[in-house]
């Protein structure tokens, strides 16, 4: 389970009146299970990145090599390589299609040999891990549920291929922040009891900064910073450079430093700055 | 290579900022015009007029022939089928039950030539004009049908909506392939059957999401007091000005020539070129 993607490029409608260059020579690799965010300005070409990691679209220069399989050259390993690779895209809920919730779930399924009895257990597992309940739900339609249900009966429909890289473009994209935090929670669920890397395309820095271990920033096609959380939020005038913004927690934190108050520079999280305010706090009582 | 046909690329070319109202016009003589010649200098003074307009729109020549691409198959049928099937003029060449003339020949050329004119012209329209300006223009060549009830307006704003969704649903349906993609469908091989099976993951989260879209879109318009045609004023009045006075009077000095040429006004012109190409005199 790797990724190693080298001096990709991608352009476009290449020689046509509509002619693009997303991808500039792009590298980065990624050999241990980790959750790693991809962020930038819109149109950075985050999204054009993500569908080259299970070959949807394929590198007009470079090389993009996942769990030991070159998109360019292994054709015949494709289909494999879009089940050990489970791509969510942006609002996966209007790619809801079947009669039945399970039914939906199991369409990744349906060539993969198991048999009856092991897909229903299959899709039973996918339904828990999104925590929508498998007897209430399984039989509906999926047109009938709420919104973030139907999200989250989307992201199961990926989930049931057990992929060793989970790819989400925006997962929580438009639902209010209880919806966001149980998006965050299928999250770190997967990654935990599959050991499954996943990437995250998202626009939260604060979402970012709790979630993620590493940390990827896009500008015009190329990678910007590429470290841990802490490092990539450390230098705010170069986050503020590429269109993004330090999480909130940070800010907040400049700002208590700025009037005086002497909370650690480097906090993160609302945890994080909550306890040093109260270790402040505690430190002026006594 | 994708084809162009139908597709607009912005622009500030004299093409693009004239009144898209002339054009249509102008397009539809044009139509008429390559129709009615059927002589050499008609062809000519056509070619001419289409090759200036391609060079002022600035799109490339070659963006304007990739719009033959899809209909370069009617071409070519119907060029085989002149050449083959025409009996009348001098046998220049037979074999077995095919026989091939030299009026065979020419019609075929002829009309092939033709449907190059044709598409290139309109292709040029299209290519120069966005598709707002378009519906804006028929709405308003249409004005006088609403005298017999034609609900012109009603009719301007579908193809608008029509024609401003096609690239939406198209973005859509690319999505929602990538996504089932992703889940392993599997779109392109197969036979007939198979292929249209696999068509059901595609289509039923696509007309779930054009109704999705018309509803939103209706909601929208009608919170903006959309009411339909009556009283409505608009942000863009359009106006002739001196490009269109100008695209005008060179489309009459085309027209003028294939007019003239087709009352036989030319004849003698016509007749020696023709005469320097078939020295037998065929026709």
């Amino acid at each position: 389970m790797s990724i190693v993607v080298k001096n990709l490029t991608h352009i476009y409608d290449q020689g046509g009146p509509f002619e693009a260059k997303a991808l500039d020579g792009v590298s980065f690799e990624a050999h241990e299970p980790a959750i790693i965010g991809l962020m930038g300005h819109t149109g950075c070409g985050k999204s054009t990145l993500v569908q080259h990691l299970n070959a949807l679209l394929l590198p007009t220069a470079g090389s993009v090599v996942v769990c030991g399989i070159d998109t360019r050259t292994d054709k015949s390993r494709l289909r494999e390589l879009r089940h050990r690779v489970g791509m969510v895209f942006q609002y996966p809920e209007y790619q809801l299609f079947e009669e039945t919730v399970a039914r939906d779930i199991a369409f990744g399924l349906r060539d993969s040999g198991l048999s009856e009895e092991e897909k229903k257990k299959r899709v039973r597992a996918a339904m828990e891990e999104v925590a929508l309940d498998y007897d209430t739900y399984a039989e509906k339609s999926p047109f009938d549920l709420s919104g973030g249900q139907k999200r989250r009966a989307a992201i199961a429909g990926v989930l049931v291929m057990e992929p060793e890289i989970l790819v989400m473009d925006e997962p929580a994209a438009g639902l209010d922040p209880r919806g966001k935090e149980e998006i965050d929670d299928i999250i770190r669920r997967y990654h935990e009891k599959h050991g499954a890397t996943v990437l995250i395309v998202t626009h939260n820095m604060d979402e970012a900064a709790a979630l993620c271990s590493r940390i990827l920033v896009m500008e015009n096609g190329t990678i910007a910073a590429d470290g841990s959380p802490r490092q990539v939020f450390s230098d705010a005038e170069r986050v503020k450079a590429v269109g993004l913004d330090v999480p909130y927690a940070a800010r907040t934190a400049a700002a208590l430093i700025s009037r005086g108050v002497p909370v650690r520079p480097d906090v993160l999280t609302v945890e994080e700055l909550a306890a040093e305010i109260l270790r402040i706090k505690e430190e002026r009582r006594a | 290579m994708r084809s162009t046909f139908g597709q607009y690329i912005p622009g500030a070319s004299v093409l693009h900022r004239m009144d898209p109202r002339v054009k249509i016009v102008l397009t539809v003589l044009y139509v008429v015009a390559v129709f009615l010649t059927g002589s050499l200098i008609g062809y000519a003074a056509l070619t001419a007029f289409v090759l200036t307009a391609i060079f002022l729109s600035r799109v490339g020549f070659g963006t304007v022939m990739r719009a033959l691409k899809p209909l370069l198959f009617i071409i070519i049928f119907t060029t085989v089928i002149n050449l083959f099937f025409n009996s009348t003029g001098n046998t220049v060449l037979s074999w077995w039950i095919i026989r091939i003339t030299d009026a065979g020949i020419i019609n075929a050329l002829r009309i092939s030539y033709r449907l190059t004119l044709l598409i290139t012209g309109t292709a040029l329209l299209t290519l120069t004009t966005n598709t707002v300006d378009l519906t804006d223009a028929l709405e308003r060549l249409l004005r006088p049908m609403k005298l017999i009830r034609f609900p012109v307006h009603e009719l301007a704003m579908m193809m608008t909506i029509a024609l401003r969704f096609i690239p939406t649903l198209m973005e859509e349906t690319d999505r929602i392939m990538k996504a089932q993609k992703a889940r392993g469908a599997d779109f392109e091989t197969g036979g007939a059957l198979k292929r249209a099976k696999a068509m059901v993951p595609l289509l039923i989260p696509l007309f779930v999401s054009a109704f999705r879209i018309a509803s939103d879109l209706a909601l929208a318009m009608e919170a903006r007091c959309y009411h339909g045609g009556e009283g409505r004023t608009r942000m863009k009045t359009l106006r002739l000005g001196r490009l269109d006075l100008w695209a005008g009077m060179a489309f009459c000095v085309v027209a003028a020539a294939v007019v003239c040429d087709q009352c036989g006004l030319f004849a003698f012109a016509d007749n020696a070129v023709r005469g320097l190409i078939f020295p037998g005199g065929a026709l």
